[in-house]
């Protein structure tokens, strides 16, 4: 369970989470909603460790994370995609993988189904957008990710490509593994979560379940 | 073959540590204005260790590499928080306070009717291990050349381990380093004490070659030239950075009637080579094409 206990944090006097709480369990379906500024990116750098909250408690499993590098969180497992695509500029696809310690059959068989196999031998300024999408979610994949967090997946892309792409997830992202998707897209939203979280402006989280 | 030709490969050779020294800096993201410095210490150490302790050379440039790699490491430790600009000028007062200080000490000692040991400005003369040993250019260069092609192995064969992947991780985009589990303080401060050994090594080789070391042959300029030969060679792959160092020593300083003009000529070469291979002439994209053609599909 992945457990985030009283979490504040402002910028500049303006508080954007304010006492938020939630929990997580292994195999969430999470779809983090919320308008401008109402924290979704900022609760993903407080998630990951690139944020250390004013105040409360980051737990995994009952293991205290809050104030731990990055790095640390993501060798536990909680593994993040950024707004923007941040893949090697100058490496091409297949060599992507290399900071992850892992099986070569798997990473083989993944790329294989996901049609990422065309484009092994392509530097990431010659690879489609949503070919780049699909390579960073493989990248935290092939680490086997406890909870994956994805900022904005899918921005930029068409509703087919979108579509494509909430398949892709639900087929590979394991079970058992935490998925917690910010997007302002709720057509992925609905296709991929089983529950919802919504930061409204007042900063207090409230949730609903759907689907 | 001459001993004209001997020496200007000898010095290629040892420009060449120092050039491999800042791109393994260069390789973290960080841009190093003091690598002269560890090359210096390595100088300096081999000086006294052979003259004043009359100890055996080998141990020498071992102990070389290993306090020029201690100095490294503490700049590193020392820098931790910072990057980029301010990085670059921590690491260039770094050298400069080791420049500066040497200058002061002045412990000089006669040996054998000889004048030697540190003397701040006036530096220390009369190395005369190379003399001692009856060593030939030629022979020197062989050392020097076998020591090198030793380090460019080794360099070889972590340029193909995940190690280095990730240190190119770090220098590109540490953030993302970061978010797949890579810790960058520990890639920055491993490659900065590596280059800081590397560095060292090549000092000490320097000081035995010359048999009289100052500190002003350790100012600024010689670290901005090793940067330049990474940065105009390329970060793709490390015989990037001797091609740099061919070009500047073995073509603009060594003919004659080019050396006059070496410094203006280096300095435009390396205007026009960066606009039009900004990332050098060996650059990762250029190696990886190569790595992609040489490769079986999967």
């Amino acid at each position: 369970m992945f457990e985030f206990r009283n979490i504040s944090i402002g910028f500049g006097g303006m508080n954007v989470l304010r006492d938020f709480s939630i929990q997580l369990h292994p195999g969430d379906r999470v779809g983090l909603t919320g308008g401008n500024g109402s924290g979704k990116s900022t609760l993903i750098n407080i998630a990951t460790g690139f944020l250390i909250p004013q105040n409360g408690q980051i737990l995994l499993d009952g293991k205290l994370l809050t104030g731990m590098p990055a790095w640390q969180y993501a060798r536990e497992g909680i593994r993040r995609s950024f707004q923007s695509v941040r893949l090697l500029p100058n490496v091409p696809l297949q060599d992507q993988f290399q900071a992850e310690v892992h099986d070569i059959k798997t990473l083989r068989s993944l790329l294989q189904e996901t049609t990422l196999a065309k484009y092994l031998n392509q530097f990431p300024s010659e690879i489609p957008l949503p070919i780049q999408r699909k390579a960073e979610v493989v990248r935290a994949l092939i680490a086997n990710p406890r909870y994956l967090f994805l900022d904005e997946p899918c921005a930029g892309l068409t509703n087919a490509e979108l579509t494509a792409f909430a398949g892709f997830l639900s087929n590979h992202v394991p079970v058992d593994c935490g998925l917690i998707v910010v997007e302002h897209r709720c057509d992925l939203i609905e296709m991929v979560a089983n529950r919802l979280i919504s930061l409204d402006s007042n900063a207090q989280g409230s949730q609903t379940s759907h689907a | 073959m001459s001993v004209y030709l001997a020496s200007i490969l000898t010095n290629m050779a040892l420009i060449s540590f120092l050039a491999l020294s800042a791109y393994l800096v260069l390789v973290v993201g960080e841009i190093s204005f003091g690598q002269q410095a560890f090359f210096g210490i390595g100088a300096y150490v081999t000086a006294t260790a052979t003259v004043i302790f009359d100890a055996p050379v080998g141990l020498a440039l071992l102990l070389s590499a290993l306090c020029a790699g201690l100095a490294a490491l503490l700049l590193a430790a020392l820098t931790l928080r910072l990057s980029g600009l301010y990085f670059a000028i921590a690491s260039l007062c770094f050298a400069e306070l080791f420049r500066l200080s040497l200058l002061q000490i002045r412990l000089p000692l006669e040996l054998d009717g000889r004048m030697t040991g540190p003397d701040g400005p006036e530096g220390f003369s009369n190395i005369r291990w190379i003399f001692d040993n009856n060593i030939e250019v030629v022979d020197f260069l062989s050392l020097t050349l076998a020591c090198l092609g030793t380090l460019l192995m080794l360099l070889f064969v972590l340029e193909r381990t995940q190690v280095m992947f990730c240190a190119r991780l770090v220098g590109k985009d540490n953030i993302l380093a970061q978010s797949v589990g890579v810790r960058p303080n520990l890639y920055r401060m491993c490659f900065i004490c590596a280059s800081g050994i590397v560095a060292g090594f090549g000092g000490a080789l320097f000081a035995l070659f010359n048999t009289h070391i100052e500190p002003q042959m350790f100012g600024v300029m010689l670290g901005v030239h090793a940067l330049a030969y990474s940065i105009i060679g390329g970060l793709g792959a490390p015989i990037g950075p001797l091609i740099g160092v061919a070009i500047d020593i073995g073509l603009l300083e060594s003919i004659r009637a080019l050396s006059a003009y070496r410094m203006i000529v280096f300095g435009g070469l390396v205007a026009v080579l960066l606009i039009v291979f900004p990332e050098g002439l060996i650059n990762p994209r250029f190696v990886n094409r190569v790595r992609n053609r040489t490769r079986p599909n999967v």
